[in-house]
């Protein structure tokens, strides 16, 4: 063989954990897990040619290793190269990420549809170049009042790009809902909750749009933060914020249904009130932006896990209230022994869950 | 302000604009379908309206994406009834034709990014370009007929158009004029003329996108077995990564540049099995999407930032 060197794709990245590691490809998203032995060897891929490799190992590796380069080059993530190539393939940047929005995304809870309120939130989220919201209805509302909130998000005037409504069912007629994504081109999904049945609907041919039907009550706070095994986000924004920011609270923001403005719907403090605070003013407040940038690196656990990058963080719910650098409580896995558990019956989570008051939830 | 011409607004000119804002550099994009008017147009300034006053010595860069700029061609209101109402039609786009190019000018004498004049540059003149930088180039003929394609001594070669991408779909029957490779023997003995090339056995494409003194490379590997002539057939099976340049071929690519005064386009490169580098075309309103997306060079940034920097 004439090709002496084999490197990674630059979008196929390994991201090491305490007993296993990952390979990302997030080019074609998706991740395979990986001993730690083979990450330990793609560490050596630049400096050292395939030979060099083989006889490094040695004579009893070389067949494992030998395995080892097939199954990367058969999975696609790896190929081969000559010596004077690999300074042509330079890694991916993973350090820059940047949005021009100074908040990417909102969640905003109504319990009505007022439409003076609703530009009123529109226009001050517009001064923060926000992109995708979230809108959840608290209460049950008629279709009328759905379709003028939705409009009033989806004018020309208005920077937000995408929209998402979640909404409890109120017999709306399902040709009703798909008619909204005609008329809203920035509509993206709808999320019915309370329904009779759970399914989802993406058959119609406009974009990306989904329709949800769950038959969960309503979405509550509550509800959030759970981590669902092998549910996970492999993208390349994703994991590029994932590196030095928070994948959930990294430049979002929550609007209650009272105008008050939090980190996230789950969590108590506020920031001051959506009514009266101009939005451009409460982002400079440090206690907000700073869980911003707290990383899967810096949490407890989470930075011993192979799954840190591809993995949705809560700061809302954490093992350890009173230290907001601990492990979020609804994961229910263990990096260091590799087994996922129920997390509400783990002993060691239940001073958490009684701070939060979710043993109701638990108990569902 | 920052003036934009684009065809449309799409992501990356949102991106663009968005990032603008952020930075209070007040962007103004004026898409083909906006009709503007000429309020004044002397030899140093203009004025032109479209929802606004917009004159050149509010605009402090110009950024030509593609498109055109389009103004109120009226002339005809006066003639209606004039026999000669196709030529009165014709002279008056000639001569809004003629200010507008002008404006072009002026804005170009700003900092900017991109040429209107540069847009549909002669392939057949760049390759001649790339040699004289020292690029090695495909063997290019443009022939008749299918004698004078056997001084290429291949059985197959590449065939492709000499001007701008053609694409149409009739009856959900797509008709464009995609790089194919075609077999000389199954050619007629006369056609109508095309541009042939040797095929070359490729390692990988390189996609670069020159911006601002700076190449941003993309390698793109074909899948093995559906290795393509032209990449926008199979854009899924791809891999697309951060490529770098060899030094002498940056530069090399840099003199093409200054000699087809391009300060942005996009370039395609193709690795041969035998480790050359071949230049193929520049595209100068190429698209850049895919390589900022997938090399993470964040380009959208970097214009909006060149854009928005005062004297530079």
């Amino acid at each position: 063989m004439d090709c002496h060197y084999i490197i990674l794709f630059a979008n196929c990245i390994p991201v090491k954990g305490v007993n296993r590691s990952l390979i990302c490809d997030l080019q074609k998203n998706n991740i395979s897990i990986i001993p730690n032995e083979l990450y330990d060897l793609t560490i050596l891929f630049d400096s050292n040619s395939v030979d060099r490799l083989l006889v490094y190992y040695g004579l009893e590796n070389r067949i494992i290793v030998q395995d080892y380069f097939n199954f990367l080059i058969e999975s696609g993530y790896a190929f081969y190269c000559q010596e004077d190539e690999i300074e042509n393939f330079p890694s991916l940047d993973i350090d820059q990420f940047d949005l021009p929005s100074l908040i990417s995304n909102a969640i905003i809870e109504f319990d009505s549809v007022d439409g003076d309120n609703i530009m009123h939130v529109a226009k001050e989220l517009d001064t923060v170049f926000c992109s995708a919201i979230e809108v959840r209805f608290t209460k049950k509302i008629e279709f009328a009042d759905l379709e003028n909130c939705i409009s009033l998000f989806n004018g020309n005037d208005i920077r937000i790009s995408e929209v998402h409504v979640v909404v409890t069912d109120n017999y709306f007629n399902l040709d009703d809902l798909k008619n909204l994504f005609v008329k809203n081109l920035k509509l993206t999904t709808i999320t019915v909750t309370g329904s009779l049945k759970q399914c989802e609907i993406s058959d119609f041919s406009y974009g990306n749009s989904h329709i949800f039907f769950t038959t969960l009550n309503s979405h509550q706070p509550i509800c959030c933060g759970n981590f669902i095994p092998n549910s996970f986000t492999t993208n390349m924004y994703f994991f590029i914020e994932s590196q030095h920011h928070n994948t959930c609270l990294n430049r979002k923001i929550a609007i209650d249904k009272d105008g008050n403005i939090k980190n996230c719907p789950s969590m108590q403090k506020t920031f001051g009130n959506i009514r009266d605070d101009k939005l451009l003013t409460i982002i400079k407040n440090e206690e907000l932006t700073s869980k911003w940038n707290i990383s899967k690196d810096e949490v407890k656990v989470c930075r011993d896990c192979e799954f840190r990058h591809v993995c949705m963080d809560c700061r809302a719910y954490v093992e350890d209230p009173h230290d907001i650098y601990s492990k979020p409580l609804k994961c229910g896995y263990n990096p260091y022994t590799m087994v996922w558990d129920e997390w509400s019956i783990n002993p060691l989570k239940q001073a958490a869950v009684e701070y939060y008051g979710l043993q109701k939830l638990v108990k569902n | 302000m920052v003036l934009i011409l684009s065809d449309g607004v799409d992501k990356s000119v949102n991106t663009v604009v968005r990032y603008l804002y952020l930075k209070n550099a007040h962007p103004i994009v004026i898409q083909n379908s906006d009709i503007s008017t000429i309020i004044q147009l002397s030899i140093n300034e203009f004025t032109i309206f479209r929802e606004q006053n917009i004159s050149s010595d509010k605009i402090s860069s110009y950024w030509f994406r593609r498109g055109q700029l389009n103004i109120e061609n009226n002339i005809i209101d006066c003639y209606q009834q004039s026999p000669l109402i196709n030529y009165i039609r014709d002279f008056g786009k000639n001569e809004i034709g003629s200010y507008i190019s002008y404006i072009y000018y002026l804005l170009e004498k700003k900092k900017s990014i991109g040429s209107i004049f540069k847009s549909e540059i002669n392939k057949l003149y760049v390759l001649r370009c790339a040699e004289l930088c020292g690029l090695s180039t495909p063997n290019t003929l443009v022939a008749t007929n299918s004698d004078s394609l056997l001084c290429f001594g291949d059985e197959s070669l590449l065939i492709k158009s000499g001007s701008k991408f053609f694409s149409y779909t009739i009856n959900n029957l797509i008709i464009n004029s995609y790089s194919s490779l075609v077999k000389v023997n199954s050619l007629p003995e006369s056609f109508f003329p095309n541009i042939f090339q040797n095929y070359i056995e490729k390692q990988y494409e390189i996609r670069s996108f020159f911006l601002i003194n700076e190449f941003y490379s993309m390698a793109i590997f074909s899948k093995n077995d559906e290795k393509s002539i032209d990449n926008r057939k199979s854009f899924l099976c791809n891999r697309y990564v951060p490529y770098k340049l060899p030094k002498i071929i940056e530069q090399k690519l840099f003199d093409l540049m200054q000699k087809l005064q391009l300060n942005t386009c996009s370039i395609d490169i193709i690795k041969s099995t035998d480790g050359h580098f071949v230049f193929l075309e520049v595209n100068p309103d190429g698209i850049f999407e895919n390589v900022s997306y997938f090399c993470n060079y964040q380009l959208e940034k970097k214009i909006a930032n060149y854009l928005a920097k005062k004297n530079d």
